[in-house]
């Protein structure tokens, strides 16, 4: 099966990338595990679900339970509809089901090259205490 | 799960973390997150267990009823001895097990901010990068975050008023996310605890304690060059590095509770940060 369709992240968003291993019975579009919800039975894709959620205007994010996989998905569709704010994608699909968020790219199409993640050797160098 | 099972159920790295009432740690968010998850779960119980003390409460005015009917032979002496034991020993259980709880008390700045940004974020954070966080998780008005006590005083109708300020340095931390941007925060409170007596016109001695807290969030950010353009915005000042562009931004929120500051100011800061940068074709 192709990877999975959904995005990565909150405030850039990048494609997860993993091998997909159903479709959700929503959009029809691949998932990984990681990104089906429980709640659904592994049924509907953490996206369609929190979407399904917010159209019956049940503001849930606001009730934190980061033990729920789908909140974050909650916070995140919930902050962008009511800040406004536009992640920037990095990523090379040109998918339109995220329309709806408004995200940004390097200008009206999608860079089909993405992103070299590859930070050129810099290191954080954290120690350990 | 109840709160002692939830606690028996920490690792021992865990709950030396309750016994000193610290964390300092470099790990992956996904190591970080495991770490506080279980921790937050078992504080959300303990914030439950306030119950114990009312049990405990509950039963002495019991004891009181179970003296009278004992000393009227309303109840059977054998009867009411037996009532009275049982009472003592649910009372001592009750008050032993709700001062148990508030000795594993943490700050609720761990499951109201700390755990839920890292969870919110998880997917920015660069997965092969340690995250440091460093959380105090003593109570905002624990004794060894007061800076001063004041004299008592008067003023107005209140002939006592002592203000207590105390300085909570509760969370910082910083790492470096997935397009290499480079992350730190922290938060701390300026609180002012007044507490204030005054007889009122029955003779009745009256008090009450008010609070004052100012949260300072102090966000900065360090983009690359290569991948943005920074225009900056309100209330943020830009530092121009040989490679990257340092934003920062402070805010402040002002309450009137000891309840630690939530994850929306912390997101409106580093949003209205990348909100500002302008993404760059890569060359």
């Amino acid at each position: 099966m192709d990877t999975c369709a959904a995005r990565r992240g909150f405030l850039t968003m990048r494609d997860c990338g993993e091998p997909a291993n159903q479709l959700c019975i929503t959009c029809q579009r691949p998932m990984c595990t990681e990104h089906l919800s429980s709640s659904s039975g592994y049924q509907q894709c953490l996206d369609c679900f929190t979407k399904a959620e917010q159209s019956n205007t049940v503001e849930q994010s606001k009730n934190v339970d980061e033990s729920d996989p789908a909140w974050a998905y909650r916070y995140r569709r919930d902050y962008y509809s009511s800040s406004g704010y536009h992640a920037i994608y990095y990523g090379s699909t040109n998918d339109n089901y995220y329309d709806d968020l408004d995200v940004r790219s390097f200008d009206d199409d999608v860079n089909a090259g993405g992103l070299d993640d590859d930070d050129g050797g810099e290191r954080a160098g954290f120690a350990d205490s | 799960m109840g709160v002692i099972a939830a606690y028996r159920s920490l690792t021992a790295e865990q709950k030396q973390i309750i016994k000193e009432r610290a964390l300092n740690v470099n790990r992956p968010v996904d190591e970080l997150i495991a770490l506080l998850r279980p921790l937050a779960a078992c504080d959300r119980l303990v914030g439950k267990s306030g119950s114990f003390g009312c049990y405990g409460a509950l039963t002495i005015p019991l004891l009181i009823v179970t003296g009278i009917l004992m000393g009227n032979r309303v109840l059977p002496p054998a009867l009411a001895a037996l009532v009275f034991i049982a009472l003592i020993g649910a009372m001592i259980l009750c008050f032993t097990m709700w001062g148990w709880a508030k000795s594993i008390d943490l700050h609720d700045g761990l499951s109201s901010f700390a755990l839920p940004m890292l969870t919110v974020f998880r997917d920015d954070f660069d997965r092969a990068k340690p995250v440091h966080l460093q959380l105090d998780l003593h109570a905002p008005d624990d004794k060894t975050k007061l800076v001063s006590k004041s004299d008592p005083y008067k003023k107005g109708a209140y002939h006592k008023i002592i203000d207590s300020i105390f300085k909570d340095e509760w969370c910082s931390g910083e790492g470096v996310l997935s397009d290499g941007t480079k992350l730190r925060w922290s938060v701390r409170d300026a609180i002012r605890k007044r507490a204030k007596t005054k007889r009122n016109a029955r003779g009745k001695y009256k008090s009450k304690t008010k609070i004052k807290k100012i949260t300072t969030l102090d966000v900065s950010m360090s983009m690359k060059k290569k991948r943005y353009d920074v225009a900056g915005g309100e209330g943020q000042t830009i530092e121009e590095g040989e490679n990257a562009h340092t934003v920062s931004i402070r805010r402040r929120v002002r309450g009137e509770t000891l309840t630690p500051m939530q994850l929306d100011p912390f997101v409106e800061a580093v949003t209205s940060i990348y909100g500002n940068a302008k993404p760059l074709k890569e060359k």
